[in-house]
């Protein structure tokens, strides 16, 4: 039997450390495509130091979320209704959405899917950023990662976030609580 | 390290080490689980802006308020209407299923005109100069055009009745149904004024003979909320057990035809006790000589099939009770004959329960704005099958133009009726938002927007208690290239020089609130109804005609012992103008509908009689037609009746509803009936035999 070099790996470990590297560097790669937003947006340039996530980010009077600001909310009180910077981005903006009033089609970070029921409004007391990604002083909106098998995005909250949440807080866990 | 199978074998065992220390196998798992779950016809709930509008149900059953949620605009789903004194918060399975309807693959897109046999499409301009062409050769004419219309609460029938007057003829009818039986025997038997309401809110006492006030009779959903309230007994005669029956405090079983055997008899006991109200009534004496010789309460056991005993205990039960009430109908609310209907009124009387609180109330003609319209109870009078019967066989002459506005008489009349009176009318329109059996026999379909889609309104659907007026703006822009029949017909109208006194359907339903008194904002805004107790002060009223005996050698004695055919009606199955829609499909148990093939009810005795058992395929055959069903056994239908349910053996419409069960009007024949003006349905010569 020949004598094994000292210092060279085995077929094995080698084995090991392909199937490491597969799993988690390679796998994330093919499994999630990386898409741009449609539309360039800077949080930061739109902040101002009295200002909180839900004066854009609002409630309807029925208590159901907003989500992401309507391209007529963009037009109001003289902001971009006409162009306003002269940016190019902003100039896309004002041509082929608010000028035609086409909605944006934006790419929602953590859509929950249908069979799920949450009301943003039942967790107001949270600060936004415990659950979602700290945008409010960034230039560049995040890349949107979308899973290429489900279709959902990469940052869409799992159940067992919920679950973890609802158990440490006392909340009910049952599944008509989110699954009407 | 030499490159052998041994390394490559190990190679692989790392590398599947590894990658089980790596997120893959989990991650993948979960992924599979959730793709498999993402369907495409799996749709997405609208994320946006709710709104909450009120509207008005037609759909073919009563009709109500109703409350819709929109999202950005897109009706998403029905409610019932707190605010609108039919419905209370309440809504049928139907009506809730009517957002589904709105994009109902069936829903028409455009004109269509048959050419060689086939529908082509064309544009609006081009389907009015086609029937404007039609029409110009035949104004003035007696014979130039009828009218069927399905809705018969609405003005568009104050403008199409105006336009058959405009063009010369007076031939406008209602499909038949139990308002119109109930309507021409109050009217042409009983001297009534007024239409016939049910204060069922203030009764104590209900009898239904054969009315399934709880499913398919009248105002429904009120029917239900005041059932719910409590307080009131209710006894429920009939063949079957239906939803009434099956909740009401006692079920007498009666023969679908028995139904005014059973009236008169009670009446005989009632005259037996000296108690019965005569006071302005005419035709005592003579009915009470005619009870004497055919009612004693031998022989009106025997020709109700219905024991001594419970006869007199229900008659005593109407006798005690404070404030009774007796609701004729029949079991599937489809009309016919006058007998069960006079016979119920007549008791009304002999109680005197008219114009008393919990009782009969005589609601006011509908008011009518266009002079030359024709009023909605005089509608009410006429008997379509007797017309179409006359048509077929030769007697009356045809129309030119057969209008047909929502109304699905090729599917709802008995037997073969409305396809031999077709063939001898040259030309038939059809108004309707959905291809249904009508529009797929006709010469040219017109599409309407569906009801939630529209200006529309309602005047006091049948079996209110008291006046009342819906009215109801659109919730959504017509999602199909459709026009409401009223303007479209007034179009029509301007094309041929007629002038029906409106320009517009819209000015038409503003004169009618200003004459009501009523607030346009608060009908259409808060969809809140107007109502009005007035009635009709009623002297002269008769108890008797000398129809009676003819209609009672007319109709079958309850002693012959063959089966007989009771059609019933569940909401959820859908009714005449409205297929069963998907969601009323998802309700029917598998002893109701089992693939494409639909479930008769009949009780064990009569299965036995048949050598039949349950699940069993049968293949029914009366003199008008023949249908297959498989057999449910259900003790709730009394012995030698075959229950069958109406809304199945659609031939037209979609993938959802067509081809399923078999057409129980099929089975029907029709009578005209002797002295009441009316048609019997029956099944005569109903045999039953195993497939």
């Amino acid at each position: 039997v020949p004598k094994k070099k000292k210092g060279t790996p085995t077929p094995i470990v080698l084995g090991l450390i392909a199937g490491l590297i597969l799993g988690w560097w390679i796998f994330p790669h093919v499994l999630y495509s990386e898409q741009e937003q449609p539309v360039h947006f800077s949080h930061k340039t739109h902040m101002n130091e009295d200002m909180e996530c839900v004066d854009c980010h609002h409630y309807r009077s029925d208590g159901s979320f907003a989500g992401v600001p309507s391209v007529e909310s963009c037009a109001r009180s003289g902001c971009h209704d006409e162009v306003l910077t002269g940016t190019p981005a902003e100039e896309a903006f004002v041509k082929e959405y608010v000028k035609k009033g086409r909605p944006v089609d934006w790419k929602i970070y953590q859509k929950q899917p249908d069979n799920v029921y949450f009301s943003h409004i039942a967790h107001e007391d949270f600060e936004c950023a415990e659950c979602h990604p700290d945008v409010g002083q960034s230039e560049e909106l995040p890349v949107y990662q979308e899973n290429k098998i489900t279709g959902y995005s990469r940052d869409t909250m799992k159940m067992d976030e919920c679950e973890r949440c609802h158990a440490r807080r006392g909340a009910s866990n049952g599944c008509f609580v989110c699954h009407k | 390290m030499a490159l052998d199978r041994r390394a490559i074998l190990k190679f692989i065992a790392g590398g599947a080490v590894g990658t089980a220390l790596t997120p893959i196998p989990l991650k993948l798992t979960d992924d599979i689980s959730i793709w498999t779950q993402n369907w495409p016809w799996i749709p997405n709930i609208p994320k946006g802006p709710e709104s909450i509008r009120p509207s008005l149900v037609k759909m073919g059953a009563t009709e109500y308020g109703i409350r819709v949620t929109s999202v950005e605009g897109n009706p998403i789903t029905a409610s019932g209407n707190p605010d609108h004194a039919l419905s209370q918060g309440g809504i049928d399975p139907l009506a809730a299923s009517c957002v589904q309807m709105l994009y109902s693959p069936s829903r028409i897109d455009s004109p269509l005109v048959r050419d060689n046999g086939a529908f082509r499409s064309v544009s609006w301009a081009r389907a009015g100069e086609l029937l404007g062409n039609k029409l110009s050769g035949v104004k003035g004419r007696a014979d130039s055009v009828g009218c069927i219309s399905g809705d018969s609460t609405g003005s568009v029938n104050e403008v199409l009745s105006a336009f058959v007057s405009a063009m010369g003829s007076d031939t406008y009818y209602f499909p038949p149904s139990d308002a119109v039986s109930q309507s021409r025997v109050w009217h042409g038997l009983m001297s009534g004024r007024g239409d016939v309401g049910y204060d069922l809110e203030n009764a104590d006492f209900i009898l239904c003979l054969g009315a399934d006030i709880l499913e398919s009779w009248g105002t429904l959903v009120r029917n239900q909320k005041i059932f719910a309230r409590g307080g009131k007994e209710v006894v429920y005669a009939g063949p079957l057990q239906t939803h009434t029956a099956a909740v009401a405090d006692r079920w007498i079983p009666v023969g679908p035809d028995a139904l005014g055997h059973l009236g008169l008899a009670l009446a005989y006991h009632l005259r037996a006790t000296g108690r019965e109200h005569t006071a302005g009534t005419s035709g005592v004496q003579e009915l009470r000589r005619f009870l004497e010789a055919e009612y004693a309460p031998n022989a009106g056991s025997k020709a109700s099939g219905v024991a001594q005993n419970v006869v007199r205990w229900l008659a005593e039960k109407l006798l005690l009770a404070e404030r009774p009430v007796v609701v004729p109908g029949t079991v599937g609310g489809i009309g016919g004959s006058a007998l069960p209907f006079f016979a119920g009124t007549a008791l009304n009387i002999l109680l005197g329960r008219i114009n008393r609180k919990g009782g009969v109330r005589c609601i006011p003609r509908p008011p009518q704005i266009l002079d030359r319209a024709h009023n909605l109870s005089d509608i009410r009078d006429r008997d379509l099958g007797r017309y179409l019967h006359g048509v077929a066989e030769g007697e009356t002459e045809p129309p030119q133009v057969l209008l047909i506005n929502e109304a699905n008489p090729a599917y709802s009349l008995p037997g073969d009726l409305f396809s031999r009176a077709r063939k001898r009318i040259p030309f038939t329109v059809s108004f309707t938002p959905f291809m249904d059996e009508t529009a797929a026999a006709s010469d040219l379909v017109l599409p309407v927007p569906f009801f939630l889609e529209r200006l529309e309104d309602s005047f006091t659907p049948f079996g209110s208690g008291s006046a009342n007026y819906s009215l109801a703006s659109p919730v959504i822009s017509p999602l199909r290239n459709a026009r409401p029949a009223a303007d479209f017909v007034l179009g029509l109208s301007r094309q041929l020089g007629l002038d029906l006194g409106t320009d517009s359907f819209r000015s038409l339903l503003k004169t009618k609130v200003r004459y009501l008194d009523a607030d346009w904002d608060v009908l259409t805004g808060r969809g809140i109804a107007w109502t009005d107790r007035t009635t009709a002060y009623q002297s002269g009223l008769r108890v008797w005609s000398s129809s009676i005996r003819q209609m009672l050698n007319a109709a079958r004695p309850a002693a012959e012992r063959s089966p007989r055919l009771a059609l019933y009606t569940e909401i959820n199955s859908g009714t005449d103008r409205i297929a069963i829609p998907p969601f009323g499909l998802k309700t029917l148990l598998e002893n109701e509908l089992q693939g494409d093939t639909f479930f008769l009810r009949m009780n064990r005795h009569t299965a036995r009689q048949h050598g039949l058992g349950q699940g069993d395929l049968v293949k029914l055959t009366t003199e008008a037609g023949t249908l297959q069903a498989k057999v449910n056994l259900d003790e709730g239908v009394m012995s030698d009746v075959v229950a069958i349910p109406t809304g199945f053996g659609r031939t037209a419409w979609d993938k959802f509803s067509r081809g399923k069960g078999g057409n129980g009007y099929e089975l029907l024949s029709l009578e005209p009936e002797e002295g009441s003006g009316l048609s019997r349905l029956s099944a005569a010569g109903l045999r039953i035999s195993k497939v």
